[in-house]
């Protein structure tokens, strides 16, 4: 049993189960105690002789050459110990770009007090043009390969400009049809703004929806306010029940935020369950704002709202009223190949943000920072600043960190603004994120497993 | 098998006909700030995709 590395291997008990995850496989198994021991030993290098002869201290000899056994069949199907998977480097490099954000709007009816797109807020309160708009969409099809295209309208707040998103839908599906293409369309929003005529549009052009909402009014209304200083909960929830129950609960995400102001966040989530949204996303909240953020002495509050979570997704599977938590998604068996969990988010290589003005960034948390500035959609030939994308793509290969780290094939490689806004520099780890996506990756296996 | 009981078979060490870049960007979709592919569907089985 030579070339075992021991970050190949994750161990893990969660409640009263023993699991072994195999990070080059990405399989999970459950093991007794025996299995445990054994696993563990060979994780430490030991040779097959020295296992052997201190595994027969504490269980039958029969049973560890039986176990042995076993590892050694799962070994050789490639399901555990298994080798670290040889790819194709050129599969890894950018096809071309096939996603973008626009912020079809800087300005916000909301005054959110976490809200990373402030800063280009207070640099230019505009709505993009129809000019920009069409150009994105064009620039979308330049690229011949593939076949889906995606496209989140995003801001500020985008339908304070929704003229400017029925327009590139309607130009979007026109163009596509004829370069036999398909758009995929989302819709971020704070829901205040939906009326029936935005609805309809919604549900007839079949666009996902991401809804904010953090929760029990208290905290929605303490961290999203109208400019007013009015909280905004009674009309978010009102008009997100409009729009869910227009399109028979589907095609919509709640996309929450908690913060320091909110560790028992889990009291969100329940409130949140109880009004009848059964698809969401709470997030933890990326700010540099003291008061705001999380620290490293939060990670036990947090862990158990996210126990407490495990506890209610299980009970309501078990009643038939299942839910989904973004975070507790997993599909190992026909999920994202290796490539896929390796290229990430794709910011600044398949996916770039698109400011009001046509300015290009890599991602939507890089809006407005010249030094990631990529150039501009409206120019008569566009020039992409590519090297900006590499950079951040090579500086997620640099992380020290990561290599050894048994969720490598599950984080997407981390997130490029979360290193830089939050480590430091785009080759930094931003290690309480790391944290908070392990335990979340522990408990979606442990549910794999239950 | 009696002391390891295989919960799910992982698809990483099938690399040979992937990697066609059609699966959803993950930012497109609901975290908007953090990274995760864990829970993205891989798209190679729609006979759209070329």
């Amino acid at each position: 049993m030579n070339n075992i590395r021991c970050e190949d291997i994750h161990m893990f008990k969660y409640k009263d189960m023993q699991m072994v995850y195999d990070v080059n496989s990405s399989s999970l198994h459950e093991v007794d105690n025996l299995g445990w021991d054994l696993i563990g030993l060979m994780q430490n290098g030991d040779d097959r002789e020295q296992i052997s002869t201190l595994l027969s201290r504490k269980y039958h000899y029969d049973q560890v050459e039986e176990a042995l056994l076993e590892v050694r069949e799962l070994r050789e199907k490639k399901l555990l110990f298994s080798p670290v998977p040889k790819l194709d480097k050129g599969k890894l490099s950018s096809v071309g770009i096939k996603a973008l954000c626009l912020f079809i709007s800087h300005n916000c009816n909301l005054g959110c007090s976490y809200c990373f797109t402030r800063r280009e807020e207070e640099k230019t309160l505009s709505h993009m043009s129809w000019e920009v708009g069409k150009k994105a969409v064009d620039f979308l099809l330049e690229y011949e390969g593939g076949y889906y295209r995606e496209m989140d309208f995003f801001g500020g707040e985008p339908l304070l400009n929704f003229p400017l998103i029925r327009r590139i839908v309607e130009y979007a599906r026109e163009k596509s049809y004829q370069k036999k293409k398909e758009f995929n369309f989302t819709l971020t929003t704070n829901a205040s703004l939906l009326q029936d005529e935005i609805i309809d549009f919604l549900n007839r052009e079949n666009i996902n929806v991401v809804l904010s909402l953090d929760g029990r009014p208290q905290i929605h209304d303490l961290m999203r306010s109208f400019k007013n200083g009015n909280g905004s909960y009674h009309k978010t929830v009102e008009n997100i029940k409009k729009l869910l129950h227009s399109r028979e609960n589907k095609n919509y995400y709640i996309r929450g935020t908690f913060t320091r102001n909110n560790l028992d966040f889990y009291e969100d989530i329940e409130h949140i369950l109880g009004l009848g949204f059964d698809s969401l996303s709470l997030e933890p909240v990326v700010t540099n704002e003291g008061s705001l953020s999380l620290r490293e002495e939060d990670l036990h509050v947090v862990e158990r709202q996210y126990d407490r979570l495990v506890d209610l997704y299980l009970e309501r599977k078990e009643k038939g009223n299942p839910f989904l938590f973004y975070h507790f998604i997993l599909d190992m068996e026909k999920g994202p190949c290796l490539y896929k969990r390796l290229s990430g988010c794709g910011a600044g290589m398949d996916y770039l943000a698109v400011a009001a003005d046509g300015s290009l960034y890599p991602c939507h948390q890089f809006v407005g920072m010249d030094e990631f500035y990529m150039g501009n959609i409206t120019d008569q030939q566009v020039s992409v600043k590519r090297e900006i994308g590499e950079r951040i793509d090579g500086a997620a290969w640099q992380r020290e960190e990561c290599p050894a780290c048994w969720a490598r094939y599950l984080c997407g490689r981390g997130c490029a603004a979360s290193s830089y806004f939050q480590g430091g520099d785009l080759c930094s780890t931003y290690k309480l994120g790391c944290d908070l996506q392990k335990m979340r990756l522990e408990r979606a296996l442990y549910l794999q497993a239950v | 098998m009696k002391h390891i009981r295989t919960i799910k078979k992982g698809n990483l060490q099938e690399v040979d006909s992937k990697g066609c870049r059609e699966c959803q960007t993950s930012c497109q979709s609901a975290c908007k700030t953090s990274c995760t592919v864990g829970n993205q569907d891989c798209r190679q089985s729609d006979e759209k995709a070329e």
